[in-house]
């Protein structure tokens, strides 16, 4: 029986803060041998001594490095925060499930998405633009209060200049030097007016954007059974054996953290 | 059926406190003993000797992960048929291909459950309710009857290779194994649960959950007796060696449970957690491994501080009280 | 006296003076708190001596609304106290006042507290259902046979008794002086303890409980009685309570006006311990 609570000992390549506020600090650490996930998928990150919280994988399954970023909001993640290149972390993964990536083949993805909550969703924006041919229409939707909240906004702004990709980014209200859409995330959406035949929407964000996008995709005419979403639990052990993440009978860290919008509709409504 | 002296499983049991963990009723818990066990129904239960409430994980020493070691293996002795079949249930949740719980398995697999049948069960039992009762086997390697200066035994392989076969049992043991098994099984209340599970699942935004949960303290007194309840924290300690990561016991009904770094919580009232730990117990656990996560042995009912009798909420939950 | 509890809860309920009732009702072991919002339902009312929950534990759950309380002595000093802290405002609670006979557990013996009981009346109410009760005079002879143990005997018998505790929090819960969003026991920010059961950590858990109620606890109890092992902890609560009235001349719960001593600083307190 493999154990699956060891972490394995990896070390820190890159720490930088992603936000003027330093509130958020990605981190881009070694690759474990033999570590090879899909996006969507999540890591337990041991800083030793703190504790293990989960964090979505930012990085694509194709680069060499995992790349993670980092809210500081509690215990584990102030210590997080206080990493450099060389410290050593440790990480179990991958865990959870991942965007059916097999069911967007042929299609067209809409990916929506708000502040932080756009790591795993970096993952699978390059997963896709890996083998490009394989999918329809690919749009971006991504806002923030600030610019400086965009997570990777230089890449994001280079993802920009493709023929291949529409990326619509957002921030809350007007701000210096800043062109592209103002306006929240939901009215955004109803602005770009993205047909809803034949395609899948990835969804990931803060409360009060799910809260005001979910009417607004209803109103579009995209199916619950087509909608994807990853939730976010407070979780520990990861494997879904300390009985604390359970929306119903399903595990947010086991079965989830990737749903459909149908099967959450049958689910408690605790999130 | 085979029937062994009292004092040749006894003796047995002190000789065997060398190279095994002896856990056993004492004093109204089940703790760790050098042999000795007391005849009671014990306040804490079974549950100890395999989930134990604060448990090493692993270790980090010198910037490696160190696995903890493996213990002695253990021997849980004469607990009641309900908090050994509650074992069994908890290990449902532990057994996973994909992510097994080596801790709890570990120590199952190299460890021995003898209980001993009760034949004078409590009036807040129903264990009944869930097919077995007061003599049930399940989960046991050894069930003990006692009977004069002899206990009855109905054993697997396991338990005779370490305890000795004694002799054969004679037809009035066997009749008095049905007889005492009868009396026992007839003073036990059955709860109906046909389709509670499904019943449960039809109501769960039904106003009745805030009714019901509102005496209920969150205190976690219910969990941490409750044989098959499981739920555990992670957290770090740091010694002047390393670190030690262990996990402790925990309980859904403490208002942090589910309360994330950002404030926010899912179960933010006593009505989403007393719902929760309902619905986990007897919905999503029949749901997911075939059976009611409960034994019915009845002590929420006893040391809930207010009362919260799980066998009427469970009444008026499945339509009939 | 449980006719006159239902008359007077139907009363409150007809005079639009509350919208919701808690109070004891009938439960299958022994009393148990129930929550009355109709009129019709104050028969479901009962009061006997197995009626031994604080309920004034229940209170901050209601804020807002207008609540009832059916309070024996103790609970109403407690109301009083979370007054006298600003949890609850004095016009949103209506205290039926019980003069309280003592409460006893399953075997029929009498709580510690009730036996030396000083304030079996409540002396803040709405209305009382039975003739005033007097008390003990003031009292602490268990308090006093502990302090005549030496520090060593003592040490060893706070260590003993909380080696039983498994940390389940029922003490805490069930006290209605306990309603920190965050308690200390569960703070990583700073990690005040660790958790397990660790002798260090149960007996910092219990001390530290302890001295957070000096001042606020009304002797009611109801932590030893909610505690699944039989923890004893009232003889902490109430030693520390004969200290705040010895140091600063203060009883919980008598005034809803009267500041919490350790929360208020005045140039008469003593400084014996200091200077």
């Amino acid at each position: 029986m493999k154990n699956p609570y060891l972490p394995v000992i990896v070390k820190v390549k890159r720490a930088y803060f992603e936000s003027d506020d330093r509130s958020l600090k990605t981190i881009d650490v070694e690759k474990p041998e033999g570590f090879s996930f899909l996006p969507g998928q999540f890591c337990e990150i041991s800083i030793f001594g703190r504790g293990e919280a989960p964090f979505g994988i930012a990085s694509a399954p194709s680069e060499d490095f995992l790349r993670f970023t980092i809210n500081k909001a509690g215990y584990v993640t102030t210590a997080i925060h206080w990493l450099e290149e060389g410290d050593e972390i440790g990480i179990r993964g991958p865990l959870g499930n991942y965007y059916p990536v097999e069911l967007f083949e042929g299609k067209n993805v809409l990916i929506v998405s708000g502040g932080f909550a756009f790591t795993t969703l970096r993952s699978l924006l390059l997963y896709l633009l890996e083998e490009r041919e394989r999918y329809k229409n690919i749009i971006l939707i991504y806002g923030a209060r600030r610019p400086d909240l965009l997570l990777y906004r230089e890449e994001l702004f280079e993802l920009e200049k493709r023929e291949d990709l529409e990326i619509h980014l957002t921030v809350d209200t007007e701000f210096p030097g800043w062109t592209r859409h103002v306006g929240f995330v939901p009215q955004v959406l109803e602005r770009v007016n993205p047909p809803a035949e034949d395609t899948y929407l990835v969804m990931c964000g803060p409360p009060a954007m799910i809260k005001f996008t979910l009417p607004v995709i209803e109103k579009l005419g995209f199916p619950p059974e087509r909608v994807f979403t990853s939730l976010e639990r407070r979780m520990k052990c990861g494997i879904g054996k300390c009985g604390r993440c359970n929306i119903g009978p399903y595990y947010v860290c086991r079965d989830g953290p990737v749903f459909s919008l149908d099967k959450l509709r049958s689910l408690p409504r605790e999130y | 059926m085979r029937r062994i002296k009292k004092e040749a499983i006894e003796k047995k049991l002190k000789e065997l406190a060398k190279d095994y963990r002896i856990f056993a009723p004492m004093n109204g818990d089940v703790k760790e003993t050098g042999g000795e066990f007391e005849e009671c129904f014990p306040r804490l239960s079974g549950k100890c000797a395999f989930l134990p409430p604060e448990e090493e994980i692993l270790r980090y020493k010198d910037g490696k992960v160190e696995e903890t070691p493996e213990d002695k293996p253990i021997i849980l002795f004469g607990i009641k048929p309900c908090d050994a079949r509650a074992i069994s249930l908890i290990e449902l949740a532990m057994r996973d291909e994909k992510f097994p719980d080596v801790y709890f398995l570990r120590k199952k697999e190299k460890g021995i459950i003898v209980s001993i049948a009760c034949k004078e069960p409590g009036d807040t039992c129903f264990c009944t309710s869930f097919g077995h009762g007061p003599f049930s086997t399940q989960g046991s390697d050894a069930l003990l009857v006692e009977k004069d200066d002899y206990y009855l035994v109905l054993g697997n392989e396991k338990f005779f290779k370490l305890f000795g076969e004694g002799e054969e049992a004679r037809e009035e043991d066997k009749e008095y194994f049905e007889e005492a098994k009868k009396r026992a099984e007839e003073k036990i209340e059955k709860i109906p649960i046909d389709n509670l599970g499904e019943k449960l699942l039809s109501r769960i935004e039904d106003p009745v959950w805030e009714k019901i949960s509102r005496k209920c303290l969150n205190c976690g007194a219910c969990t941490f007796l409750c044989p098959t309840c499981y739920c555990f924290d992670i957290q770090d300690l740091e010694r002047s060696w390393g670190v030690s990561r262990r996990r402790y016991w925990d309980s859904c009904m403490f208002s942090i449970y589910t309360k994330e770094a950002s404030g926010h919580n899912p179960r933010p009232t006593h009505r989403e957690r007393v719902r929760n730990r309902i619905m986990h117990k007897f919905s999503y656990y029949p749901y997911l491994y075939g059976e009611f996560g409960c034994t019915g042995c009845g002590r929420c009912v006893v040391y809930c501080p207010v009362n919260f009798d799980i066998r009427e909420v469970l009444k008026i939950l499945g339509g009939s009280g | 006296m449980i006719e006159r509890i239902r008359e007077e809860a139907r009363k409150a309920f007809e005079e639009g003076k509350i919208e919701i009732l808690i109070g004891f009702g009938r439960g299958t072991l022994r009393a148990t708190p129930i929550f009355i919002e109709k009129k019709e339902d104050v028969d479901k009312l009962i009061w006997d001596d197995t009626c031994w929950i604080n309920l004034a534990t229940y209170l901050r759950r209601f804020r807002g609304k207008k609540t009832g309380i059916v309070a024996k002595g103790c609970d109403a000093r407690s109301v009083v106290a979370l007054i006298a802290e600003k949890q609850l405002k004095r016009e949103d609670v209506y205290i039926i006042g019980v003069p309280c006979q003592g409460m006893k557990n399953e075997k029929g013996e009498e709580f510690l507290s009730c036996r030396y009981c000083e304030y079996p009346t409540p002396p803040v109410y709405d209305v009382l259902v039975g003739e005033k009760r007097e008390g003990k005079k003031e009292n602490y002879p268990d308090v006093s046979e502990f302090e005549s143990m030496p520090p060593e005997k003592r040490w060893e018998f706070f260590s003993e008794e909380v080696k039983k505790c498994i940390r389940c929090y029922a003490c805490r819960e069930a006290c209605p002086m306990c309603y920190c969003e965050e308690c200390f026991a569960d703070s990583l920010d700073p990690r005040w303890l660790e958790p397990g059961l660790s002798l260090s950590s149960l007996q910092f858990w219990h001390l530290v409980r302890a001295y957070h109620q000096a001042g606020r606890c009304s002797d009611c109890g109801a932590c030893e009685r909610a505690c699944p092992m039989d923890v004893k902890i009232l003889y902490l609560t109430r030693k520390l309570n004969k200290e705040v009235r010895e140091l600063f001349g203060f009883v919980t719960g008598l005034d809803p006006e009267a500041l919490p001593p350790l929360g208020t600083y005045s140039t008469e307190d003593k400084e014996e311990f200091i200077l």
